[in-house]
């Protein structure tokens, strides 16, 4: 058989147990008595996870299912939480008393502009979007100007602006002063009107260092912040062996394991032959 | 040009102004005007998320029709997306005599959309993103080199956080002077020079979104109109 | 020398392997480390405890699955903390995910654990779209864009919104962020320019963006990824899922360190043959 049919029949048997898994919700069986979630959760858990051996059938179709229904949920919680409530319910308060706002038709003019960020995917009229596209840029720009004004450049340059000698503390004296060098050299280090030599190009070597103290800083708490990750789903796997979920999760680990497996010999024996 | 250019341009113009006067002008009508502009921007944003659905369909579609590499997937994403949109706005899943409202059943623990959230999308997203712990240990093994004196202030940084941070390099120390501890280095690195370094980086940020955001509203700045303004 | 030259050729599999048994291992034989706090988390805690009983708390809830075992255990160690204090805790998102995430923390905390009554001691708002726009806008008026919670019923009948109107009415807020919108956008939009006191718990990733406003005393500290949550747990010595988690933190860390180490000498004995 050649790999597209291998690929669809896989499919297939996916496609039906997603039918059944949608049938079991829809007539009410317990989830939770069965575990039933559990097994789906541990089969795309290790779908994904199977990636770190290599690229497969299990990886590619967990990743497609989370944008298809990463999209899906998107759109219905946005809309339930803003266009159910704050616009139909501004428009027409009688049919969405439950919004609890009066009527405001002046809300037709974001439904108008929404409209035309749609019309992006029809090329004719596409240019139209530009006009809501115009909206958000133009609100974005007055929120931000004012707000990193104030706290990223002003509060900031006044927390740097510390005394360099603290009679009686050295410690703080030390640090205070290496505070307002490393800010200040790092931000010449930014500066790039100007050719990085002479006692400028001193400063914005030193600014390096202090640079690169923060992103090595950066790399530390990357590495700490995937590894919690990590941890937070070898848990779910945990959980999810316990006799009460059916083993899902050792099931699924064993299942899989030997698919890949039997895969990977297939894949030897063809390039032998070959 | 008129329409295409001029009016977008304006928009931003208007828009931004009154978005940044009302920081200095606090009062009536201002502030009306703020309320109900923010509200706008909430409404329009959620425009852009269908819009950004409606893109996946039609690049997913076109993928299949052009019987792309992997084609076969494209179906994948498509079925799953209008089994959570139906998901999404029905309450199957729940009786309809619970008085739950449509639209409160996305909270509610019995609906398939509640369902499908904790049991496809929750394990998905998560394991997508804890799999970089795997390529985050793989480049510390392969690709971090002391090739220098920055790359080595890096790790030699990035190594006494990582470690001073958590419980194991207490006890690596425990033996040394309080303030020779891995705990009491690494805060030190924390507040001191990492501090200057991510001051100097948020007020290089807070610079240039200063410039840009007045180049925008100035209309000097017109990228957001795409290639052919 | 053809030791180093097998270790530098090392398959990326094995790394994989080690890192996974490295982390799985502790988690099913817990060493039981000693959780140490730091000054910053201390702030957080501090900060709390300070406040007066029936003081209102806006607690915004920025993040989702994908972060949920970093900010989860600073959520819940929060809550306890807040209720033990007896204040009135309003919930928010400014993700999507978030409505879902403060459903667990008020389920199992607040509702499971202090038995606490929905609407008088505490109430999930859920998510509203727009980021900043959401702040900016109910720092102005709340109840234009929050009219219901998430069971659907309205603000205007819950006694534990009456007197909130705009977010300067809260006592203190409390951003849990694990990205964008989050707890940047709170300092510039809510706390700075209204100075309404704020605390926040961030994955590890988005600390160094966040240090800067806890130094220029623009937040009052900041609990820093998994270990921050710990440290909190212990102060309010509770301790429950990160503090079980940091042996395997602990362990993993000083892999990847050992692997840098390993890493770095192979390369350091190849350039020297080379040479």
């Amino acid at each position: 058989m050649s790999r597209d049919v291998w690929i669809l029949v896989s499919l297939g048997l996916v496609a039906a147990l997603t039918a059944v898994t949608i049938g079991f919700i829809s007539w009410g069986v317990s989830n939770h008595a069965i575990g039933f979630g559990f097994w789906i959760g541990s089969l795309l858990t290790l779908g994904i996870f199977s990636y770190l051996y290599k690229d497969n059938a299990f990886y590619k179709f967990s990743e497609h299912l989370f944008v298809g229904v990463s999209a899906s949920y998107w759109i219905a919680t946005y809309y339930w939480t803003q266009i159910d409530t704050n616009l139909w319910g501004r428009l027409f308060p009688a049919q969405f008393p439950h919004a609890g706002h009066q009527q405001n038709l002046f809300y037709v003019i974001p439904l108008i502009l929404g409209l035309f960020m749609l019309a992006r995917m029809i090329p004719s009229i596409g240019w139209i979007s530009r006009w809501s596209l115009a909206f958000i840029v133009g609100l974005y720009a007055g929120l931000r100007l004012y707000g990193f004004l104030q706290s990223n450049i002003m509060e900031q340059t006044r927390d740097s602006l510390r005394p360099l000698y603290i009679p009686g503390s050295f410690v703080d004296s030390l640090n205070n002063t290496l505070i307002v060098v490393g800010v200040i050299c790092a931000l010449l280090y930014f500066f790039f009107s100007r050719e990085h030599t002479g006692a400028f190009g001193v400063a914005s070597r030193v600014g390096i260092f202090f640079l690169m103290i923060s992103f090595g800083a950066s790399f530390g708490f990357a590495v700490m912040g995937r590894i919690s990750l990590l941890i937070g789903r070898f848990n779910y796997l945990i959980q999810a062996s316990d006799a009460s979920t059916g083993y899902a999760s050792a099931v699924v680990t064993a299942g899989m394991v030997l698919l890949l497996g039997i895969g990977a010999l297939r894949s030897r024996g063809d390039t032998q032959e070959a | 040009m008129f329409w295409k250019t001029q009016i977008p341009v304006f928009i931003v113009f208007v828009v931004g102004m009154l978005t940044l006067l009302q920081w200095f002008i606090p009062h009536y009508p201002l502030n009306q005007i703020q309320v109900h502009m923010t509200q706008w921007f909430d409404i329009i944003a959620v425009f852009a998320i269908v819009l950004g659905g409606l893109n996946l369909l039609k690049l997913q579609f076109a993928k299949i029709t052009a019987r792309q590499k992997d084609w076969q997937y494209a179906l994948v994403t498509i079925v799953s997306f209008f089994v959570m949109l139906v998901f999404g706005f029905t309450r199957m899943g729940l009786s309809p005599d619970d008085g739950v409202r449509l639209g409160s059943h996305l909270q509610q623990e019995g609906s398939n959309f509640h369902w499908m959230f904790f049991n496809v999308f929750t394990p998905l997203s998560s394991t997508m993103f804890a799999l970089l712990a795997f390529f985050v240990a793989s480049a510390s093994y392969r690709a971090f080199r002391i090739r220098n004196a920055e790359a080595t202030l890096l790790l030699v940084a990035g190594i006494i956080l990582m470690l001073g941070r958590v419980p194991i390099g207490h006890l690596l120390t425990a033996w040394a002077p309080s303030y020779l501890q891995l705990p009491a280095i690494q805060e030190w690195i924390y507040s001191v020079p990492n501090l200057a370094g991510a001051r100097a980086i948020m007020i290089g940020i807070g610079l240039g979104m200063v410039a840009t955001s007045l180049r925008f509203i100035l209309g000097i700045e017109k990228s957001f109109l795409g290639g052919d303004e | 020398m053809k030791f180093w030259e097998f270790i530098g050729s090392l398959d990326r599999r094995i790394i994989f392997l080690i890192i996974g048994l490295a982390v799985f291992i502790p988690l099913l034989a817990p060493l039981k480390l000693p959780v140490i706090t730091t000054p910053t988390t201390e702030d957080v805690y501090n900060a709390i405890d300070s406040l007066e009983a029936g003081s209102k708390v806006l607690v915004s809830f920025e993040y989702g699955p994908s972060t949920q075992p970093e900010i989860e255990p600073m959520a819940i160690a929060l809550a306890r903390h807040l209720f033990r204090k007896k204040c009135e805790v309003v919930g928010m998102a400014l993700w999507p995910d978030g409505q879902f995430m403060s459903t667990l923390v008020f389920d199992r905390i607040a509702d499971k654990e202090f038995g606490l009554t929905w609407g008088k001691e505490y109430v999930n708002l859920g998510f509203r779209p727009g980021g900043e726009a959401v702040i900016k806008g109910i720092a102005r008026e709340f109840r234009a864009n929050y009219t219901q919670d998430v069971r659907g019923n309205s603000v205007n009948d819950l006694p534990i919104m009456e007197g909130v109107y705009s977010v300067k009415d809260f006592d203190f807020i409390f951003s849990l962020s694990a990205g964008y919108p989050g707890t940047v956008e709170w300092v510039l939009y809510a706390a700075d320019p209204y100075k309404i006191p704020m605390s926040s718990g961030t994955t590890a990733i988005q600390v160094n963006e966040v240090i800067p406003y806890v130094k220029g005393g623009q937040i009052y500290g900041i609990l820093a990824g998994m270990s921050g949550a710990a440290e909190y747990e212990t102060l309010i010595a509770t301790p429950d899922d990160a503090t079980k988690f940091m042996d395997a933190q602990s362990i993993a860390h000083l892999l990847i360190v050992v692997f840098i180490v390993v890493g770095n000498i192979s390369y350091i004995v190849q350039r020297r043959k080379q040479n």
